[in-house]
């Protein structure tokens, strides 16, 4: 490993669970370690727990959630700092690319001015060269007419529009690290790879992606975390875990991409309060299931390739 | 396959125009295919090519500008009215906006019985939906406490109830997760086997399109470009 890729972020033993009627576990035990220069993705099916995870790493959880364990960005635990602390944080250092075209947008603004904001709130630029840094970054994503439409309000765009206009928006400030949320959703193919290639020409920024687009964390990350009914199950480099997969959810998850036939195991993943599920939470649905897995496994380390699988070869 | 059971003769959609110097904006340009019975067509396009206006129009969600819609060989009066309303259903890329979000899974499955004049007892609930993977306890949740596969599985187990013989599928999977996506797909393969429904099937991924549909249409522009067969 590079000897100057100093760690970033540290997740350790993260679990979130909401509590009321209906109890539901939505993040069980994550740890992750992210260097600088790192672009993990976190992928899995919905329901899994990934966004949810995002957001707890951010503290942007309602307070009806309940989160345990710690996060540490550089030398700051993110848990202990106080919201005016935390601020300082958000939009300048770290930013945060939400899920959903349709509301991460202020109505009421012309989005030209919405990318040009982190400019002006942390990087005390004025308004004019902000906004005219906005369009570059527009351009970057292949809008169209940027000039023109930098001008306009975010229900004149289209679904995919406001989706790129949205990740223009979360690096504008240059913000060492970036969480994006799902940012190819709604996308068609073209778009997506304009996409990945604006997220690899990235300088100096680490990324942090939940997506469930296989084909996309292929092309943008180096590592790759698997997620699955709120466990954390694998872990590697992005062309080992798409070459070499141990985790039997994350094999029978690249066998059901159209290109490999959309072939798939029946069953879903369990509810989210299932206490018949003590154990590894795939068993149901796996065929190499045994007695032993009705004990959790450990995360088992294979030479820097994680797997939390009994069974894993 | 002789006979057809849904027609599109010339369908043109016009849009207001936003640009400076253009008046309107063609979205779809006169656009003809026929659905047979039991079959999958695909309508393949980027995003913007035409392919939703022209599926909205199909399903009569939008009033086409020109041309017309057959059911089983009757022009439709827009909206549809009656039987053709019925049995044509549409389910849409956003699953959690098919749902009023007021409302509990519960309260927005027991539409559909309503409708068609049935009792939503708690046995045909949890039959609807029991097939799809979804159990009781999701029918007391709002659609913000289920996940975006959980609403869409839903979704379609709500089109389902009305015993629909057309549906138009917008970009179904788009949204979710490959493995909730095969299942998808394969569900709507064994449902189309034993019912003969029909299916249009509006994508943008050209390898997902190869697999679940039997002829492909590609749009381009508003307009369609060809139709090839298997």
């Amino acid at each position: 490993m590079d000897e100057t890729r100093q760690i970033l972020l540290r997740v350790e033993d993260l679990s979130v669970s909401f509590e009321g009627k209906n109890f539901v576990q939505a993040v069980e035990h994550v740890s992750l370690e992210v260097f600088t220069g790192d672009r993990l993705c976190i992928i899995g099916e919905t329901g899994s727990g990934k966004s949810i995870l995002l957001l707890a790493i951010l503290r942007l959880l309602s307070p009806t959630a309940r989160v345990t364990g710690s996060v540490r960005y550089r030398d700051q635990d993110l848990f202990r700092l106080t919201e005016k602390q935390l601020d300082a944080i958000r939009g300048s250092r770290i930013s945060y690319v939400p899920q959903g075209s349709g509301n991460g947008m202020n109505p009421l603004l012309r989005v030209g001015f919405q990318v040009a904001e982190p400019l002006i709130a942390h990087r005390g630029m004025k308004r004019k060269p902000a906004e005219a840094r906005a369009v570059e970054l527009l351009r970057r994503f292949h809008l169209g007419r940027e000039e023109t439409i930098a001008r306009q309000y975010p229900f004149t765009y289209s679904g995919g529009m406001r989706q790129r206009a949205l990740i223009a928006m979360g690096i504008s400030a240059g913000a060492e690290l970036l969480f994006a949320d799902e940012p190819t959703k709604g996308l068609d193919e073209t778009r997506v790879l304009l996409t990945a290639e604006a997220f690899n020409a990235l300088e100096g920024q680490t990324l942090v992606c939940v997506t469930h687009d296989l084909n996309f964390a292929r092309r943008v990350s180096s590592r790759v975390c698997v997620m699955y009914a709120a466990n954390q199950v694998e872990a590697a480099p992005t062309e080992e875990l798409f070459r070499k997969p141990l985790h039997p959810y994350t094999r029978d998850m690249l066998a059901a991409m159209p290109e490999n036939g959309l072939r798939f195991r029946p069953g879903y993943a369990p509810a989210h309060n299932d206490a018949d599920t003590a154990g590894c939470k795939y068993r149901l649905r796996c065929d190499r299931c045994s007695e032993k897995c009705r004990q959790t496994p450990p995360m088992f380390d294979v030479g820097g390739h994680q797997v939390r699988c009994w069974q894993y070869e | 396959m002789s006979d057809v059971i849904l027609e599109a003769r010339g369908l043109t959609k016009r849009f207001r125009s936003r640009e400076e110097g253009r008046r309107y904006f063609t979205a779809v340009d006169g656009a003809s295919l026929s659905l047979h019975p039991g079959e999958t067509l695909g309508l393949l396009g980027e995003s913007g090519s035409g392919k939703s206006t022209l599926g909205q129009m199909l399903v009569g969600l939008i009033r086409p500008d020109e041309g017309s819609v057959l059911y089983r060989g009757e022009t439709l009066p827009f909206p549809f009215r009656g039987l053709p309303r019925q049995k044509i259903q549409i389910l849409f890329q956003h699953p959690e906006v098919s749902f009023n979000p007021q409302l509990t899974l519960r309260q927005s499955l027991s539409e559909p019985f309503r409708l068609r004049k049935q009792l939503a007892t708690d046995e045909a609930l949890t039959a609807c939906i029991a097939r799809f993977g979804l159990y009781p306890e999701h029918l007391e949740r709002r659609p913000s406490a289920l996940s975006g596969g959980e609403l869409q599985r839903a979704a379609l187990a709500r089109v389902l109830v009305m015993e629909p013989e057309v549906i138009l599928l917008d970009e179904p999977t788009s949204m979710l997760d490959v493995i909730t996506q095969a299942q998808i797909v394969d569900f709507l393969r064994r449902y189309q086997e034993e019912t003969g429904t029909s299916y249009i099937f509006i994508t943008h991924s050209t390898s997902l399109a190869e697999q679940v549909c039997r002829r492909i249409v590609r749009v381009k522009e508003g307009k369609l470009l060809d139709s090839e067969k298997e």
